[in-house]
């Protein structure tokens, strides 16, 4: 190792509109290292790896990747620099061979199908643990096969320079140990690997160096002893924020006691699947924990009257008559103060034309309507205002595009729309998918003032230490159904993966986290 | 090693929206000015009160028959029965009108027709997306068909229908005109109140920023409760509304009814609000945009016709503006910058 230097950027800005995205950012990385960039949303991390694979080009400071100048994302790719982005990208009607090799081909040369099939089939099969049929359309195939279609297509060009942009995100354990195998792989074959990740846990283990960015300003780069949960923290985060966030919330199994705001009966995910009953007493968190594909986002999109579940009835206590109401639709939702922010945020969540103003307002304009549909605006500017301060969004102006915000801070904005209807149930689908450690604990944080208000909160996540000393409640998702309830001490990481591997209550789960060295 | 200093300034991904706003309006702007300063240099009479307000007028007729394809676009959706509404009305009024009925009565009922033809489009395009271009293309082919059918029952019209149109709709949209003793005909001023209403409506009422929605995410606008079906049936009624009611002004424009009157406005429609800048993917736009680009295509067609051009000729230019409007700005943004 201290071999060459691989990527090199010095005094970089890059700014959108008025939002400074990355005001002075210095990085360098090695061959045959894995390099982590870690910073909180909208600190410019993702911004920094667009301009590293030349789809972004900065405003002031040089960038130099394997000793030449990117200029587009095509540029990188001839220089030998590949970068997994944090959206899935995958064309759902071709199919899973075509989308690994898709734009591989030029007008007169390509390589033999026969090779590539089988060099295909070998690494899908390793990533995956099991092995895909090559032929199937990709449109088919859960999300997590997906993100695992775009990481081969990576692999595949066998890069010199990788770069992993929130890549892991939507990645459950297991899947993580085997990225970070092929990770070992790729880095024993000395390419550099740049991981761009808020998961902090996987750092220790992974990563040989860490630089941290802190509102787009590279503040320091860490060597592989120093890489430590406190370490990371300290730079990452402003001291006064630390301060208010150290308080920790004290259990709340008296919110369980409370009367119940939402119950559900006989549901049922899908057809075989067996029958479950679901309450939500008022002023409580209940964590909605599964892996991938165990019917919890059915049951959730159910509860928030986007699907119609298998039989069952979902009921919710009326603001007006105190008594239970069936919901079945969207606007039964609206009518009982249930709100719905989704992870996917892209797809259901943004307009991304529209403003910032405009993407947060336009939840609440309903409520807001005089005669014929007029919408009264002047209420609304107090909203905006209350909702970005609560929810700590960077913006630069409220009529800017969405679109120039940081993904963590466009979620936020959803969020915020969800929480300006003044909701007596809030149902959140993985929201904090790709978003980081201090933008997770400023929404932990406004969750649960809003449940001690008497709000109540209904919170799926793929990521299970999110529930730890947050949620009064984790209901586990098994085989459709749900499997189990816990509460108190079993909020932890064994009985909950117990849980959703569906093995029995007592029998120990043992998942060897480190790496085998 | 060899670096080199990137020191470009683009614009890249998602700039201010109120940017993109003032560069596609300040566009349409600058191509404004170049025609009437063209114009002014090199046809004599160009910058006159009389050109100003036939063009104006012509302006007038597109403008109103733009209203509902720029709503349509909002959507991603094109309305392509446009011209045959116009057509339609065009000949079903005065031929109403020799059956008997008074103009008032007849001029509703042909708004009427309009409106429900443009709700069967909005209703079936929306059904069977995917295929909403030929859909409405088929709904205004049948409604004109029908209305030929109509208006050469018991009589010797056809295409073509000649009625005594009264005075006061002449002078709503003939060249002559008046409005209250004020030299322009009424249909500017209409056209002009009703640019400003629908500019205020699609900024202040849940009807307009529920277009925007579904224009620009149509699960997230599904995900507030806005009905897709709803939004798609109702402007296609406003198309169908405002194509009768251009019909019906182009009649007292021409003093006689004619089927194909209509024919123009099939791509003049179009190309108005691509040269204003609303994307034909739905999203982004308005009509104040169109009405720049409804003044920039009426004041170009003036300036042909003063320079002496050809029909034909007219048709090849007018065309071409379109190439540099789409590479412009009715593109959809690079998927990289959508990120």
């Amino acid at each position: 190792m201290g071999s060459e230097i691989t990527v090199r950027m010095i005094d970089v800005a890059k700014a959108f509109g008025e939002t400074r995205a990355l005001k002075k950012c210095d990085f360098e990385a090695r061959a045959g290292e894995v390099h982590a960039i870690v910073g909180e949303n909208g600190s410019g991390k993702s911004t920094m790896a667009k301009i590293m694979s030349g789809v972004l080009h900065p405003d002031a400071g040089k960038v130099t990747i394997l000793g030449e100048k990117v200029a587009s994302p095509v540029d990188a790719k001839r220089v030998g620099l590949t970068t997994i982005f944090q959206e899935v990208l995958v064309a759902d009607e071709a199919s899973v061979f075509e989308n690994l090799y898709v734009g591989r081909d030029g007008v007169f040369r390509s390589q033999s199908t026969g090779d590539r099939r089988t060099e295909a089939a070998e690494i899908l099969a390793r990533l995956v643990g099991k092995s895909v049929d090559l032929d199937q359309l990709a449109g088919s195939l859960p999300l997590s096969i997906k993100q695992w279609i775009v990481i081969a297509r990576a692999i595949l060009r066998k890069p010199q320079v990788l770069i992993l942009d929130e890549s892991s995100a939507a990645l459950d354990l297991d899947s993580t140990l085997r990225l970070h195998a092929e990770i070992d792989r790729l880095r024993a074959e000395g390419a550099t690997i740049l991981i761009v990740t808020h998961r902090i846990a996987e750092l220790v283990r992974i990563a040989d160096r860490a630089t941290i960015l802190r509102d787009g300003i590279t503040v320091g780069t860490l060597g592989k002893d120093e890489i430590t949960e406190e370490n990371l923290l300290s730079m990452m985060t402003p001291a006064d924020r630390r301060a208010s966030d150290a308080t920790e919330y004290a259990s709340r199994k008296k919110a369980l006691e409370a009367p119940l705001i939402l119950t559900a009966t006989g549901l049922a995910a899908h057809r075989s699947a067996r029958l479950f009953d679901f309450d939500l007493p008022k002023g409580s968190i209940v964590g909605v924990a599964g892996l991938d594909g165990q019917g919890q986002d059915a049951f959730i999109r159910a509860l928030a009257g986007i699907i119609q579940p298998f039989g069952g009835e979902v009921k919710v206590r009326s603001v007006d008559t105190d008594k239970m109401v069936p919901l079945r639709s969207l606007d039964d939702a609206a009518n009982l103060g249930v709100s719905y922010v989704s992870g996917d945020r892209k797809r259901e969540g943004i307009f991304p034309q529209q403003s910032i103003f405009e993407n947060l307002a336009i939840g609440v304009y309903r409520k807001k309507l005089g005669p014929l549909g007029v919408i009264r605006k002047p209420t609304l500017k107090p909203m905006f205002k209350r909702e970005v301060d609560r929810l700590r969004i960077k913006i630069g102006s409220p009529s800017n595009r969405i679109t120039s915000l940081s993904g963590g801070n466009q979620q936020k904005v959803l969020i915020g729309r969800a929480f300006a209807n003044d909701p007596q149930v809030i149902l959140l689908n993985d929201p904090a998918r790709g978003v980081d450690l201090g933008t997770k604990r400023d929404l932990y944080r406004e969750l649960r003032l809003f449940a001690e208000k008497g709000g109540s909160v209904i919170y799926l996540s793929s990521e299970i230490e999110e529930f730890i000393g947050f949620a009064d409640r984790v209901d586990v998702f098994f085989g459709g159904t749900l499997f189990r309830s816990l509460t108190g001490e079993e909020i932890a990481e064994a009985p909950i993966l117990a849980a959703m591997f569906g093995k029995a209550r007592d029998a120990s789960v043992d998942f060897d986290l480190e790496r085998t060295a | 090693m060899i670096s080199t200093v990137l020191n470009t300034e683009i614009g890249a991904a998602g700039g201010s929206s109120a940017l993109r706003k003032h560069k596609s309006i300040s566009i349409g702007f600058c191509l404004l000015a170049g025609l009437l300063i063209l114009g002014a240099l090199l046809v004599p009479g160009f910058v006159s009160p009389q050109n100003a307000r036939s063009i104006l007028l012509l302006a007038a007729f597109l403008g109103l028959a733009s209203v509902g394809q720029t709503l349509c676009a909002l959507v991603g959706a094109l309305d392509l029965s446009i011209p045959y509404i116009i057509g339609g009305a065009n000949i079903l009024l005065p031929s109403l009108m020799v059956a008997g009925l008074p103009a008032p009565v007849a001029m509703i009922v042909v708004l009427v027709l309009g409106t429900l033809v443009g709700a069967c489009n909005g209703a079936l395009s929306f059904r069977l997306q995917g295929q909403a271009l030929i859909m409405s293309l088929g709904l205004g082919f049948a409604a004109v068909g029908a209305v030929q059918i109509y208006t050469s029952l018991g009589s010797q019209f056809g295409g073509t229908v000649f009625a005594p149109v009264p005075g006061w709709l002449r002078n709503l949209s003939a060249f002559n005109g008046k409005f209250f003793g004020l030299p322009f005909p009424p249909v500017i001023v209409i056209w002009a109140v009703i640019a400003v209403a629908l500019g205020w409506i699609m900024h202040n009422t849940w009807f307009g920023r529920s277009l925007y929605a579904v224009g620009g995410s149509r699960t997230a606008a599904a995900r507030l409760g806005i009905s897709e079906f709803k939004v798609w049936t109702v402007i296609h009624s406003v198309s169908g509304a405002m194509s009768a009611l251009t019909g019906m002004l182009l009649l007292g424009f021409s003093g006689g009814g004619f089927v194909g009157v209509g024919d123009p406005y099939l791509f003049t429609t179009v190309a108005a609000v691509v040269i204003g800048g609303t994307s034909l993917l739905g999203g982004a736009g308005g009509y104040g945009a169109t009405v720049l680009g409804v003044l920039v295509l009426t004041v170009l067609t003036s300036l042909l016709v003063g320079l002496g051009l050809s029909f034909p000729a007219q048709q090849a230019v007018v065309g071409l503006l379109i190439v540099p409007m789409v590479a412009i700005y009715a593109r959809s943004p690079h998927i990289r910058n959508q990120i």
